[in-house]
């Protein structure tokens, strides 16, 4: 840059990139490193070690875990819950300091999905790589499984359960995310309001299914949803939840 | 700062006291409009007026890329306007004062030729 | 001199509540602005629809010919540290710096480091254990950091002692001074920025009560202390701002400069005539269209 590019006139020749501040924004998110990266990963190895923990106790009671009866831990899901809260924690606690840094809400979403998105896969390599580890050594020696469940594995294995594990990942948080963006947009009573409508909504599902009697053939149709095309339907929420909370941080204010 | 009068013309005023008590020499180079605006701790462009200000009268020269400087003649030229203020901004008060405690010119005129007298044997 | 916002007919409601109503302003370029009225005036509304934090009901902003809504052509040229700006939670001041040094593309990082030393700003401490003044500091240091091309101060004084208001002051008047920009400064210590300001904007009821370069509004008004019926013959058919009487002597505050003729008829009726400071002339007028309040509730306020 010439010194003269430093003047506000000669700054203006170039359009910047409308997502050339992207980076930026998901950088934003990882400003305290804390929330996205290492209270996730104590959640998860937390919860692994406890799972662990509880079938070596559960086996020095007197147990015998075999090939035939392993022990199966759903400790797995911990981390997923809390990243479910820290997708709402980081609407809440990023977006006005955004607004300060003029992002415009555009590009502040890019970022936010951009990290989510970052956290998942980790998540799921993560996820995928211990599932593979189990297998590889008959549930750490003494069957005990808290990644390759049978359900997770069975069709592609390891690469299955990290896909729907990430899948899984990605829709929690933006389902946090969704509800803490709302939550800044409309008093408490709409949020309550879209959360009953969403139970109604359900509800109304459920009996539809109860009184045709259709609950045989949902069986059959999730028995038969391998690992991956579970995750591949975990995309219809996670498309539906950016656009929600696009349009909604659209007409938000810090 | 004194608010019945201009900023630009108290900071015009200060560089011509400046120069007319010397701390402030014909050809030196005179502060600049940042500098003013920092050290009064007004806006440049206050400060840029009153530097103008000067130009116009000729007791400021602009050296293009270098700054204000003090003109050649420029002591002169404000004491040549000083005293022309003096009538209205020193004696007019004085006078109608004076009046006011019933004291006549030629007392007036006394009162000053001692003080004078002091003044000059004290510095 | 070229134009840095334009405001065009905005308006904006809260449910029943107007903030801003019609209002039309241009914020001159490489100025330095005063945004000034009485809280719930509209300032911070006014501020957010510039910085498209908010948008208009009705109307148009442009900001360096743009619409600042969702538009980062023009996005990074502006600044807004709100008033009561929440930070990442858990956040230390050397975090909200890097992220603001990644946001803003005329950052100084040199000039921010110093402005944290100079404010006594602990670099380490977690934003939300600090007092009220530290985080206006913080404010202050982004938004002076950031070089924008329009940067807006709202309140920064809040919590802030006289010392680092000071400073505050001089590090503005001293880096606009080499890096001009447009700056937009709100505050209700008029007379502590009024030799800042070259130029007022007065909100009123979310109107433009006043828009004037600060030199023009030395004369808007003057206050005439003298006996009540000599002040009167001056004052007569006047609009009078205010007015407080005590014995015979009275003291007005009027709208508009004397003529040469009333200067010198004022000296004959033995007429003491005070200039009205920026804040004097923005409380008068500001407290115009409420109830006329006694004089001994005002020496209490």
């Amino acid at each position: 840059m010439s010194a003269i590019a430093h003047t506000e006139t000669t700054v203006r020749a170039p359009a910047p990139s409308s997502f050339a501040r992207v980076p930026a924004a998901f950088k934003l998110q990882f400003t305290v490193p804390s929330a996205l990266v290492w209270i996730p990963l104590m959640a998860f190895f937390g919860a692994w070690a406890i799972s662990v923990g509880v079938g070596l106790w559960v086996e020095a009671a007197g147990a015998d875990f075999t090939a035939q009866s392993p022990f199966y831990s759903g400790a797995s899901q911990a981390a997923v819950w809390c990243l479910l809260f820290i997708g709402a924690y980081a609407a809440s606690h990023t977006f006005s300091f955004a607004m300060a840094l003029s992002f415009s809400r555009r590009v502040y979403i890019f970022g936010v999905l951009l990290a989510f998105g970052l956290v998942s896969v980790a998540y799921g390599v993560l996820f995928g790589l211990l599932a593979a580890l189990e297998q590889a050594t008959d549930g750490l020696g003494g069957h005990f499984y808290t990644f390759a469940l049978p359900f997770l594995v069975a069709d592609s294995g390891a690469v299955g359960a990290g896909a729907l594990a990430a899948a899984l990942c990605l829709a929690a948080m933006l389902f946090g995310f969704f509800w803490a963006i709302l939550y800044r947009r409309v008093s408490v009573m709409a949020v309550t309001i879209v959360a009953l409508a969403l139970g109604v909504v359900i509800l109304a599902a459920v009996m539809l299914v109860t009184t045709n009697d259709w609950w045989p053939e949902v069986g059959e149709w999730v028995m038969n949803q391998s690992a991956l095309t579970g995750a591949g339907w975990f995309l219809i929420p996670i498309v539906g939840l950016i656009l929600a909370s696009y349009a909604i941080i659209r007409r938000a204010t810090p | 700062m004194d608010e019945g009068k201009a900023l630009f013309l108290q900071i015009a005023e200060e560089i011509e006291s400046s120069v007319l008590d010397g701390s402030l020499h014909e050809g030196e180079r005179a502060p600049s409009t940042n500098e003013l605006a920092s050290f009064y701790r007004v806006n440049p462009a206050t400060a840029g007026k009153g530097i103008n200000l000067l130009v116009d009268q000729g007791i400021l020269i602009k050296r293009r890329g270098l700054g204000m400087y003090v003109a050649e003649g420029a002591r002169e030229l404000i004491q040549a306007e000083r005293r022309r203020q003096f009538v209205e901004g020193y004696l007019a008060p004085l006078i109608s004062e004076a009046r006011a405690l019933d004291l006549s010119a030629e007392r007036v005129i006394e009162l000053i030729r001692e003080r004078a007298a002091d003044f000059s044997r004290s510095s | 001199m070229e134009t840095a916002i334009e405001v065009s007919g905005v308006s904006r409601h809260h449910k029943s509540t107007t903030a801003l109503d019609n209002v039309s302003v241009r914020f001159q370029r490489d100025t330095i602005h005063g945004l000034l009225g009485r809280n719930g005036a509209g300032k911070t509304s006014l501020m957010s629809v510039m910085t498209a934090h908010d948008w208009p009901d009705a109307g148009d902003v442009r900001v360096f010919g743009h619409r600042p809504y969702e538009n980062e052509q023009v996005l990074p040229r502006i600044c807004f540290v709100r008033e009561d700006q929440k930070y990442i939670d858990d956040a230390k001041v050397h975090h909200a710096l890097n992220a603001a040094a990644l946001a803003f593309p005329r950052w100084d990082q040199d000039l921010a480091a110093r402005l944290c030393q100079e404010f006594q700003v602990p670099e380490k401490t977690r934003i939300k254990k600090m007092s009220r003044g530290q985080r206006s500091a913080v404010g202050v240091i982004i938004g002076l950091a950031s070089r924008a091309g329009v940067t807006f101060f709202d309140e920064p004084y809040m919590g802030l002692d006289a010392v680092a208001r000071q400073l505050f002051y001089d590090r503005l008047i001293e880096d606009y001074s080499e890096h001009p920009r447009t700056i937009v400064l709100s505050s209700h210590l008029i007379d502590e920025i009024a030799h800042l300001i070259e130029n007022v904007v007065l909100l009123d009821h979310g109107k433009i009560l006043l828009d004037e370069p600060v030199e023009d509004l030395r004369d808007r008004a003057v206050t005439l202390v003298g006996r009540a019926d000599a002040v009167e013959e001056i004052t007569r058919g006047r609009e009078i701002l205010h007015e407080e009487l005590m014995g015979r002597t009275t003291r007005v505050t009027v709208l508009g400069a004397l003529s040469l003729s009333e200067q010198r008829r004022v000296q004959q009726l033995d007429i003491d005539v005070t200039p009205v400071s920026l804040q004097q002339l923005i409380v008068r007028l500001t407290s115009r269209g409420t109830p006329v309040s006694t004089d001994t509730e005002e020496v209490a306020a």
